[in-house]
């Protein structure tokens, strides 16, 4: 790709199926990331992501337009079990995809010694969010990119930046995760299935909905997460979105249903030394993947252009919620 | 070029007019010729875990049945509403037209109340991952049981819907017009 085609920033998309993946790079992604169909991703929900022949048909897709695929392989083996971890990542070297995104250092250690050549990505699962800890895995698993956890303010994003010397990855919109990212012990232990082991937060197989008169009830396991009134936004069946009741009232104790969303920041991230835009949602349909993309391709191009494109609210809608934030990058609520 | 889509009006009307027995004809006849254009979808959805899954439009007076995990894999109208499920999609007909298209995000959908789902959520998000992974357009398979007419179908019933439209946007302004006017709003003006 010649300098003067690159994107204002590298947007990386989700892709859940094959047919995501065609559409976000249709929509203009620079990369896709994606998972093969088990526990060795964080997104492990039936009927979602990729067989081998579909990575391998996919990411010829992408490269046969000059795009990229990252495979995320960002799970946390289970003990005395390490097989499928190992299997997706000799899978993603045989399939050649552009690197692996990864969390576990036992997992980062067997890519680095059986496949040099595979480019790691360090994954948000991973939760380094300082420059000693990035610099660990730099320096011991030779790690090419990190994505920053949401935790982050922006001028501690920049601040990283500075000091460790390969490239970052920053979310840009999605869902917003709790703050040990992925590694959700209120799932757990309402479940009993792990989203760092098993990939799955707030299983399927464990959340109902039910009506109570014109509410709706969301429950995970035997815990009642929330009350929705008649037309009220819903939200996602997660415990860091439940609303619980203390002291008596009804109150969203961990986190507010909201989406993440900084099109509007996008300048201030470049400017902090940001390399790479990652949009949340593999377990979304290919109908968001191309709306999101397209808005951000949009946006990114008029910023290459030297414009300050206003965004639309078209992506509202998407929004877990209805509603959107810029999460930790400006702290509003301070 | 915009692309053609199923015309909702018509498809509603058409739908609440026909009979059970003969709308279920035309279902078996639009199903089956979606399993054989879209064979690798049925062949997931035959491998799902079984279970049965109940499509309750809004907006007309059928509801449908999907049996999954099973081959083959069964599409047909709901006869008996009380016939058990293990989960249940219910929503307006163009809402779920446009899911199973791919136009539409089942989530946001879901965020905006605009579909609401009971029984087995699994059962749903497998549904869900296994149509989003398959490029179906429901009204080229429709129009495509006209043969070499499919084309000339699908203008006339897209001119047909776009007529509605005008007409029922018309009728909509004149009524609108028709209330501010005996609320006095008009002599205000």
């Amino acid at each position: 790709m010649k300098a003067e085609e690159e994107s204002y920033l590298e947007l990386v998309c989700p892709a859940g199926t094959p047919a995501a993946l065609r559409a976000a790079i249709d929509a203009g992604a620079d990369t896709v990331y994606c998972g093969f169909r088990d526990c060795t991703n964080a997104r492990n929900y039936p009927g979602l992501n990729f067989d081998l022949e579909e990575m391998e048909e996919g990411i010829a897709y992408a490269h046969e337009r000059g795009k990229k695929v990252l495979i995320a392989v960002n799970t946390f083996p289970r003990a005395g079990e390490p097989e499928p971890w190992h299997k997706a990542i000799d899978n993603a070297a045989l399939v050649k995809a552009d690197a692996v995104i990864l969390a576990d250092i036992g997992v980062l250690d067997y890519a680095a010694r059986k496949h040099p050549d595979l480019r790691r990505h360090l994954s948000v699962q991973a939760a380094a969010s300082n420059p000693l800890s990035i610099a660990f895995y730099r320096d011991t698993y030779d790690i090419k990119r990190v994505v920053l956890p949401r935790v982050l303010e922006l001028k501690e994003v920049a601040a990283i930046i500075k000091e460790i010397g390969i490239e970052t990855e920053v979310f840009c919109f999605g869902s917003v995760g709790t703050m040990s990212e992925g590694r959700c012990f209120l799932s757990s232990y309402m479940t009993g299935l792990s989203p760092s082991s098993d990939g799955v937060c707030a299983p399927a197989s464990h959340v109902a909905y039910k009506e109570q008169g014109d509410c709706m009830l969301s429950c995970l396991g035997d815990v009642t997460l929330n009350k929705f009134a008649k037309n009220e936004p819903a939200a996602y069946p997660t415990p860091c979105k439940g609303r619980y009741v203390a002291k008596g009232k009804p109150t969203y104790l961990f986190e507010e249903p909201v989406g993440w969303n900084v099109i509007d920041l996008l300048p201030e991230l470049k400017k902090a030394g940001v390399k790479a835009l990652k949009i949340e949602g593999r377990q979304r349909s290919r109908a968001y993947v191309a709306e999101v993309v397209g808005q951000f391709r949009s946006v990114l191009d008029a910023l290459a252009r030297g414009e300050r494109k206003v965004d639309t609210g078209a992506l509202h809608q998407m929004a877990e919620g209805g509603r959107q934030t810029h999460g930790a990058y400006q702290k509003g609520w301070r | 070029m915009v692309q053609e889509q199923l015309p909702i009006p018509l498809a509603r009307a058409f739908m609440a007019l026909m009979p059970a027995h003969a709308l279920q004809k035309v279902v078996t006849t639009v199903f089956r010729r979606i399993c054989s254009r879209h064979p690798k979808l049925i062949k997931n959805l035959s491998e799902l875990p079984p279970a049965i899954v109940h499509l309750k439009p809004t907006d007309i007076p059928h509801a449908f049945s999907l049996r999954m995990g099973v081959s083959p894999v069964v599409f047909e109208l709901l006869q008996d509403d009380r016939a058990e499920a293990q989960a249940c999609v219910t929503g307006s007909l163009e809402a779920m037209v446009d899911m199973l298209e791919g136009r539409v995000d089942g989530d946001t959908l879901f965020f905006t109340r605009d579909i609401q789902i009971t029984g087995d959520t699994s059962v749903i998000v497998a549904l869900r991952n296994t149509l989003d992974r398959e490029e179906i357009d429901l009204f080229a398979e429709i129009t495509s049981l006209c043969g070499p007419f499919a084309g000339p179908a699908r203008r006339v019933l897209s001119l047909m819907d776009k007529t509605a439209r005008l007409v029922r946007q018309r009728c909509e302004a004149v009524h609108n017009e028709w209330h501010a006017s005996s609320r006095g709003e008009g002599a205000q003006r």
